[in-house]
């Protein structure tokens, strides 16, 4: 049973300075203001009700996001608003193939990106399907690893590798079309 | 590498590759490509970096490749918006928390 000093103790230390992680995480699944901070806060209730079962010592943040995208999967995914799902298993056995191991090519030029404003980098971030704003969130911004990762997504660590570079690949184009339309660059 | 087997993969096996590919090269079999990628996801080791560069230098896709992808993730940590979650929010969080324990 959790009691009140436990939550002006170990999970206040634990858990509170991660609220603004896991805002943003929040943030990027739901695309909303108030639902993410819903989410935030519901998650943090269920962190709290079952912290009896988080073992000290292990890593705090994965556990909290963690219950943040089960919450969002079962209460939240219904109400945002996300573009026609693909079936990314197909796409995923696609890209673990050999048949990705292929070198891209590159056609976007840094100076484009460099030059581009917060506002624009987040519009073409935000355009991004769900499944792709998560794992860069998780890669890029809160740094967490491959086996990391795949706890919080509850996926395997392979997928989570394939699906990185997909969603990299995905962000480029992105702000390839968005750069475009702005008028950064005609050498495509 | 079929579908499987890269699912099955572990950390440690997936660096014991990244660190056996870096001697190949795109042509043979698409190796290089793939530990660029692992140095963008930070799974590559960092004291093996001089080792990883003098590899991609010799292909020319997976150095401009690693470029771009670079830059986009460096804009990406320094100029995504998120809203601001204020000190109050905190506070309202901590005590519905609190309400658990009554």
């Amino acid at each position: 049973m959790v009691t009140s000093k436990v939550l002006n103790t170990d999970f206040e230390k634990d858990f509170m300075p991660l609220a603004r992680q896991a805002y943003n995480f929040a943030f990027r699944l739901t695309l909303d203001q108030d639902a993410a901070k819903d989410l935030v806060q519901d998650s943090y209730i269920k962190a709290f009700r079952f912290y009896d079962s988080f073992q000290k010592g292990t890593n705090a943040k994965a556990w909290l996001f963690r219950i943040l995208k089960n919450t969002f999967i079962n209460d939240y995914r219904k109400k945002s608003k996300e573009p026609p799902k693909y079936d990314y298993q197909e796409i995923e056995e696609y890209y673990n193939s050999e048949n990705a191991s292929v070198a891209p090519d590159n056609n976007l030029k840094v100076d484009v990106i460099d030059n581009m404003m917060g506002d624009e980098m987040t519009l073409a971030f935000n355009a991004l399907q769900e499944e792709f704003r998560e794992i860069i969130i998780l890669c890029d911004l809160e740094d967490f690893k491959y086996e990391e990762i795949a706890e919080i997504l509850n996926i395997p660590i392979g997928t989570v590798r394939s699906r990185l570079h997909r969603a990299r690949n995905a962000l480029k184009e992105k702000i390839k079309t968005y750069a475009k339309s702005l008028g950064y660059s005609d050498e495509y | 590498m079929n579908t499987k087997s890269e699912q099955e993969l572990t950390c440690e096996q997936i660096l014991e590759e990244f660190h056996n590919a870096c001697s190949r090269s795109c042509k043979k079999d698409g190796a290089c490509i793939r530990f660029v990628q692992l140095y963008l996801d930070n799974m590559a080791c960092r004291n093996k970096d001089a080792y990883f560069l003098a590899g991609t230098k010799n292909c020319k896709p997976c150095s401009e490749y690693l470029q771009i992808h670079d830059c986009i993730k460096e804009n990406i940590k320094s100029k995504l918006n998120t809203p601001e979650l204020t000190e109050d929010f905190i506070e309202k969080v901590r005590e519905c928390c609190k309400k658990e324990v009554l």
